[in-house]
C-alpha cells in the first residue's frame, strides 16, 4: 500500500524521520504513513501532497528541537559560559585570537559588500547592466562601446527591457566667482527611464530634450544643487553656463540612486536619432551603455547571448582584429566601476584574510586542545552514563561557540573602528569606499563566519577529547602521560601550520609592500620635486578653431615663463608620473613599411610644447627637442623614447626617419630625437614603455595639463598661476592645482590602500602564531615540570635546561619556515601574475621575513624556557 | 493557563472540540498547512490539552489502510479553549475605514 506514495513525499518522510529523536521515530513514522497514505486516498488533495509532506520535517524539527531542551543542550552552553567565567585568563586570550580572525574577515567582507555586492537602490536593480567591448587577443580590458555596437546588441529585441548609453565629459561651470570644472555625463534617450530613476525634484529628461531644435536643458545632483544653489527649489528654470553654453535646469537626482556617482551634472544628447559622424563608425568605441535586462534573462546568458552576437557582427565586418573591442560582455551595473581588477583584487584579499582566519582559529584551539585535558574525566563519566559521541562533540563544540560569538562581537567592533580610520584616509581618493557601513548583509556574514570559526575551532579538540575509551581517560585523568603528550604533538602540529602559513603570508605582505615602495621611490628619470601641474579646458564653444587653442596655450607658456617665481612651463596633454591629462594609446608603423601584425609599436601619445625638456629638465639623447620653428604649418615631427626606438629599430638608426600612427592620426612624422625614459606613467604599468612626443601645435587640442618649474617656493607660483590663467581668460577653470608628486601620490592611493591592508593581516598573522607558540612552549613546560625539577635536583645547569626548551621552539620553527617557503613561493607566484611590479623570488624578502619569523618564536620561547630554569626541584616533586 | 496559547494553537484546539481527530482533517478544517497543525498537536498534547491515541489496528486493517493516530480534547483543554474564547471575545466588532465586520454588516 506503501508504493502509492510519490518518491518525493517518501524521501521528504525519511529525511525528516532522521531528525526525529529516535525514541519517537517509529511512532512518528507510523502516524505521518498513516497521514500520507489517508491523503493519497482523496483524489483532490493529491496536489498538494509535496507540500503536506514538509510538514513532516516542520514536525521532525520541533519535537528535535524539544528533545534538545528536555536533554539540556541549553544547560551545556550555561555550564560552558560558566566554565569560561571562571578562567578569565584563557577566555580572553581566546576571544581575542578570534576577534582578531573573524575582524579582519569581517573588514573585507564589507569592503566587498560595498564595492561589489549591494545592490544600487534603484527600481529591481539587480537587472541592470552595462555593455562593454572586449577584445582578447589584446588582453581582459574592458573598452567602451561603439554606436553601432550599441544599435546592434543593446537595442535587439528579446534580450534587454531597454537601453541607454552616456559619455562622461569634464565641463567648466561659469558664473560663479570662479569658474569651476564639474563631471558632466552626456546621455542618450531613455537613459533615466532604463535606470528607473525619479526626479527629487522637477523632471527628468523626455523625448523632446533630445531634439536638436529644442533649448539645451540640464539635470542637476543633489550634491552638486545643495552645494551650489542651497538646495534651492527655484533653481527650476533658471540658467546654468557650462562651457559658456546656457543650459536650463529642469529637475534633480536624488543623492543615493545618481549614476554615475561621481556625477554632478546631466545633459542631453541631441542627435536626433542619427549620430554625427564621428560616432557612427563601428571601430570607435566611444559611448558607455547601460541597459536592463528582461525579467527571465540573468547576466550569464545575456553575456553569451551578447559575445556570440558581438563575433557574428565582427567577424563579417572587415574591422582590423586588433581593434578595441571584437567581442562584447555583459556586466552587472553595480560592480561595473570596480573594472575588470575588481574581483581579482577582492579574490586576493579574501585569500589573505581566510588564511588569518585559519591561524586564529588554529590558534584557539591549540588553547581549547591544551585545556580539555581537564575535562576528560567529565566526559569519560557522561560517555559511560550513556551520552553519545555525538552529544559530547556538541557539548565541546557549545564552549567554542560562545568564545567565537564573543571574538564575533569584539571583532565586528574592532573592524568597524579600523575601517573608519583606514577611510578616513583614503576615501577622497577612493570613491565608493566612503560607502563601507555595518549592515545586515556585513553582520549576517560576520555571524556565518563566527559560527565557522566556532566549528574549525572546537571540532578537533572536541574529537580528539572524545576519542579516547572511558577506561583509558580514567586512568590518566590523574597523570601526565602518553596522552598529554600526544596533545602536545597535535599541537606542535598545530603551531607549524601556523607558522607556515603565517611565513607565506608575511612573504606575500613583504612582496607587495617592496612592490609598491619600487613604485614610490622609483628615479623617475627627472627632478620631481618644485614641480606645478594643473590642467585646463578650453570651451568648444568660443574655441571652435586650432589657430584660437594655439593662442590660448602658447599665451599661456609665455606668460607664465615671465612671471618672476616661474622657471619654466609647457602646456602637455600627459603629466608624468601619472599625473592626469588625456592619455591617447596610438598604434605606430614605420612610414612605408609593412603594416604587418608584429610590426607595429603601441605608445603613449603626448603632446608637448618646445618648453617641455626645459621643464622637466631632460634633453634628447640624439638628435634635438622641438623648437618654435615647428609649429602647425611646419612638417610633422615627433620625439620618441629609446624604449619606442629600441622597439622600433634596435639598431639606433630611428632619428630622421619617418613613423606613422596607423589607426588615428595617419600622417607621416619625422623623428627628429629621442628622448631618455623617463617615467610617464604611475600605478601597476611597467616602468617605461614606449611613448611618442609630438609638438601641440601640430596637433591642438582643447584639454591640456601644465607643467609649471617653479623657483625654490611652489607656494609662491599657485597665486601666480591663477593670475595668468585669470588675465588670459576668466571663464577657463583650473583644475588639480597642485604639485606633482601629490598627484602622483594621489594616483597611488589605492594601491597604498591595498599595501597597508596585506601588511596588515601579515604583522596580525605573525602575532597571532606568535602568542600560539608562547602558549604551546608555556604549557610543554608546565607539562614538564616535574621532569626539570628532577634533573635540576641531579645537576643539570640552567643553561641545558633553557636550551632543551629553545630546542623545542627551534625545531617548530624551523618546520614551519620549511612548509612556509613552499607556500610563500606559491603565493607570491600567483601575486606577480596578478599585480605589476612584484617579483616571485626576491631574496632580501625572503630572507627577511623567515628571520624575523625565527627570531619571534625564539623571542615568545624565551619566558617559558627561563620559568623552566627556575622550577624549584622540591616544589615539582610535591606536585603530584 | 499562565501564558496565553498563539492564535494558531487555540484553533487547532478549537477545531479538536468541534470534533475533528487527525492532522489532515484538522489542517482542512483550519486552514492551516501541516508544518503549523503538527507542531500545535504536539504542543497541545505536551501540555495535556489534548491527548492522542492509535486506532485500533483491526478496523485499519479492514480497511486495508494503516493506523491513524487520533487526537482529543482534554478537560482541561476545554478550560482551556473557553478562557481563549473568552479573551478573544473582547475584539469587538470595529468599524475600519468604512469597511464593518462582515458579520455585524450582514442586515439584521
Amino acid at each position: 500500500m506503501r508504493s502509492d506514495i510519490p518518491l518525493t513525499v517518501r524521501w521528504i518522510l525519511v529525511v525528516a524521520a532522521r531528525l526525529v529523536p529516535s525514541v519517537r521515530r517509529p511512532l512518528w513514522t507510523r502516524q505521518w504513513v498513516a497521514e500520507v497514505h489517508h491523503r493519497c486516498g482523496v483524489p483532490a488533495a493529491r496536489t498538494g501532497l509535496t507540500r503536506f509532506a514538509l510538514g513532516a520535517l516542520t514536525h521532525a524539527v520541533y519535537l528535535r528541537r524539544e528533545e534538545m531542551r528536555g536533554m539540556g543542550y541549553l544547560a551545556d552552553m550555561r555550564h560552558a559560559g560558566r566554565a569560561l567565567l571562571r578562567r578569565p585568563g584563557f577566555t580572553a586570550l581566546a576571544v581575542v585570537t578570534m576577534a582578531m580572525g573573524i575582524g579582519a574577515a569581517t573588514g573585507i567582507f564589507s569592503l566587498a559588500e560595498a564595492m561589489l555586492l549591494r545592490p544600487l537602490p534603484l527600481p529591481e536593480s539587480d537587472r541592470l547592466v552595462r555593455l562593454f567591448s572586449t577584445n582578447p587577443t589584446r588582453g581582459p580590458g574592458w573598452s567602451s562601446v561603439s554606436y553601432p555596437d550599441y544599435v546592434d546588441l543593446a537595442t535587439r529585441p528579446g534580450l534587454f527591457q531597454g537601453a541607454s548609453y552616456y559619455r562622461p565629459v569634464d565641463r567648466d561651470v561659469s558664473g560663479g566667482r570662479e569658474p569651476e570644472r564639474v563631471r558632466a555625463i552626456e546621455v542618450g534617450g531613455e537613459f533615466f527611464q532604463t535606470l528607473g530613476t525619479q526626479a527629487h525634484v522637477g523632471r527628468l529628461f523626455s523625448a523632446s530634450d533630445h531634439d536638436p531644435a529644442s533649448d539645451a536643458t540640464v539635470v542637476l545632483s543633489q550634491r552638486f544643487w545643495a552645494l551650489h544653489f542651497g538646495a534651492d527649489s527655484t533653481i527650476l528654470g533658471r540658467t546654468i553656463r557650462l562651457d559658456g553654453v546656457p543650459y536650463t535646469a529642469i529637475g534633480v537626482v536624488p543623492a543615493p540612486s545618481a549614476w554615475p556617482a561621481t556625477a554632478d551634472l546631466w545633459t542631453p544628447l541631441q542627435w536626433a536619432g542619427a549620430p554625427p559622424a564621428w560616432v557612427a563608425a563601428r571601430s570607435n568605441h566611444s559611448l558607455q551603455v547601460i541597459a536592463r535586462l528582461l525579467p527571465d534573462i540573468d547576466v550569464a546568458s545575456a553575456t553569451a547571448q551578447v559575445r556570440a552576437m558581438s563575433q557574428a557582427i565582427y567577424s563579417g565586418s572587415g574591422i582590423d582584429t586588433r581593434d578595441e573591442g571584437t567581442e562584447a560582455l555583459v556586466v552587472p551595473l553595480h560592480s561595473s566601476d570596480m573594472g575588470e581588477d575588481g574581483g581579482l583584487v577582492f579574490a586576493t584579499l579574501g585569500t589573505a584574510v581566510a588564511l588569518v582566519l585559519l591561524i586564529a582559529c588554529l590558534n584557539a584551539s591549540g588553547l581549547i586542545l591544551a585545556r580539555s585535558w581537564s575535562r576528560a574525566r567529565e566526559l569519560s563519566l557522561r560517555a559511560a552514563l550513556g551520552a553519545s559521541r555525538g552529544r559530547l562533540i556538541v557539548a565541546l563544540l557549545s564552549e567554542s561557540l560562545i568564545l567565537a560569538l564573543l571574538g564575533g562581537a569584539l571583532g565586528v567592533g574592532l573592524a568597524h573602528v579600523a575601517l573608519q580610520k583606514a577611510l578616513a584616509m583614503a576615501a577622497p581618493t577612493l570613491s565608493g569606499l566612503s560607502e563601507v557601513r555595518l549592515n545586515a548583509t556585513v553582520l549576517g556574514a560576520a555571524l556565518a563566519v563566527s559560527i565557522l570559526a566556532a566549528v574549525l575551532t572546537g571540532l578537533l579538540p572536541a574529537i580528539r577529547a572524545t576519542r579516547a575509551s572511558v577506561s583509558h581517560s580514567f586512568k590518566e585523568g590523574s597523570s601526565q602521560s602518553g596522552q598529554g603528550r600526544e596533545r602536545t604533538r597535535l599541537r606542535q602540529t598545530l603551531i607549524v601550520t601556523e607558522l607556515a602559513v603565517s611565513l607565506a603570508l608575511l612573504t606575500c605582505a613583504g612582496l607587495v609592500l617592496r612592490g609598491f615602495e619600487r613604485q614610490m621611490s622609483a628615479d623617475p628619470g627627472f627632478e620631481a620635486s618644485n614641480l606645478l601641474s594643473f590642467t585646463v579646458r578650453l570651451p568648444a564653444a568660443r574655441y571652435a578653431e586650432d589657430a584660437l587653442v594655439n593662442a590660448f596655450f602658447t599665451d599661456a607658456v609665455s606668460r607664465l615663463e615671465a612671471r618672476p617665481g616661474i622657471r619654466a612651463a609647457s602646456a602637455t596633454s600627459w603629466l608624468p608620473l601619472g599625473g592626469g591629462g588625456t592619455s591617447l594609446f596610438r598604434s605606430f608603423v614605420r612610414d612605408g613599411g609593412i603594416d604587418t601584425e608584429g610590426a607595429e609599436v603601441g605608445a603613449l601619445w603626448i603632446e608637448v610644447d618646445p618648453e617641455f625638456f626645459e621643464t622637466l629638465g631632460v634633453q634628447p639623447l640624439r638628435g634635438r627637442a622641438f623648437t618654435e620653428s615647428d609649429g602647425a604649418d611646419a612638417p610633422p615631427v615627433a620625439i620618441v623614447n629609446e624604449r619606442f626606438a629600441g622597439r622600433m629599430a634596435p639598431d639606433d638608426g630611428l632619428v630622421g626617419t619617418a613613423i606613422r600612427s596607423i589607426f588615428d592620426e595617419d600622417l607621416a612624422r619625422t623623428v627628429v630625437g629621442i628622448l631618455p625614459d623617463i617615467q610617464f606613467n604611475g600605478v601597476s604599468r611597467a616602468l617605461s614603455q614606449p611613448v611618442v612626443l609630438v609638438p601641440r601645435t601640430q596637433s591642438p587640442r582643447s584639454e591640456m595639463a601644465f607643467l609649471v618649474r617653479t623657483g625654490s617656493s611652489v607656494a609662491e607660483a599657485v597665486p601666480q598661476v591663477r593670475e595668468v590663467l585669470g588675465e588670459i581668460d576668466s571663464d577657463v577653470a583650473i583644475d588639480g592645482l597642485q604639485t606633482l608628486r601629490d598627484a602622483h601620490a594621489a594616483d597611488l592611493a589605492g594601491l597604498r590602500f591595498l599595501t597597508t591592508l596585506f601588511a596588515a593581516f601579515g604583522t596580525l598573522a605573525l602575532v597571532l602564531s606568535v602568542s600560539g607558540v608562547y602558549g604551546l612552549v608555556s604549557y610543554s613546560v608546565s607539562q614538564r615540570t616535574r621532569e626539570f625539577g628532577v634533573r635540576i635536583a641531579i645537576g643539570a645547569t640552567t643553561g641545558t635546561v633553557r636550551g632543551e626548551v629553545l630546542r623545542e621552539s627551534a625545531t617548530l620553527a624551523g618546520l614551519g619556515v620549511a612548509l612556509g617557503l613552499v607556500f610563500a613561493y606559491a603565493g607570491a607566484r600567483v601575486l606577480a601574475a596578478a599585480m605589476d611590479g612584484i617579483a616571485v623570488l626576491e631574496p632580501s624578502t625572503f630572507v627577511g621575513v623567515v628571520a624575523l619569523l625565527v627570531v619571534a618564536v625564539l623571542a615568545a620561547s624565551w619566558l617559558p624556557a627561563r620559568r623552566a630554569t627556575r622550577v624549584d626541584p622540591v616544589v615539582a616533586m610535591r606536585s603530584e | 493557563m499562565a501564558k496565553g496559547l498563539p492564535v494558531g494553537t487555540v484553533m487547532v484546539l478549537h477545531a479538536l472540540a468541534r470534533g475533528h481527530r487527525y492532522g489532515f482533517d484538522l489542517m482542512e478544517q483550519t486552514g492551516f498547512t501541516s508544518g503549523t497543525v503538527y507542531p500545535a498537536l504536539e504542543r497541545l498534547e505536551q501540555l495535556g490539552h489534548a491527548r492522542s491515541h492509535w486506532e485500533d489496528a483491526g478496523v485499519a486493517y479492514a480497511e486495508k489502510r494503516p493506523p491513524r493516530r487520533y487526537f482529543e480534547i482534554t478537560p482541561e483543554g476545554k478550560t482551556v479553549l473557553i478562557a481563549a474564547l473568552e479573551k478573544y471575545r473582547a475584539l469587538a466588532p470595529l468599524d475600519i475605514d468604512g469597511v464593518r465586520h462582515p458579520l455585524e454588516a450582514r442586515p439584521a
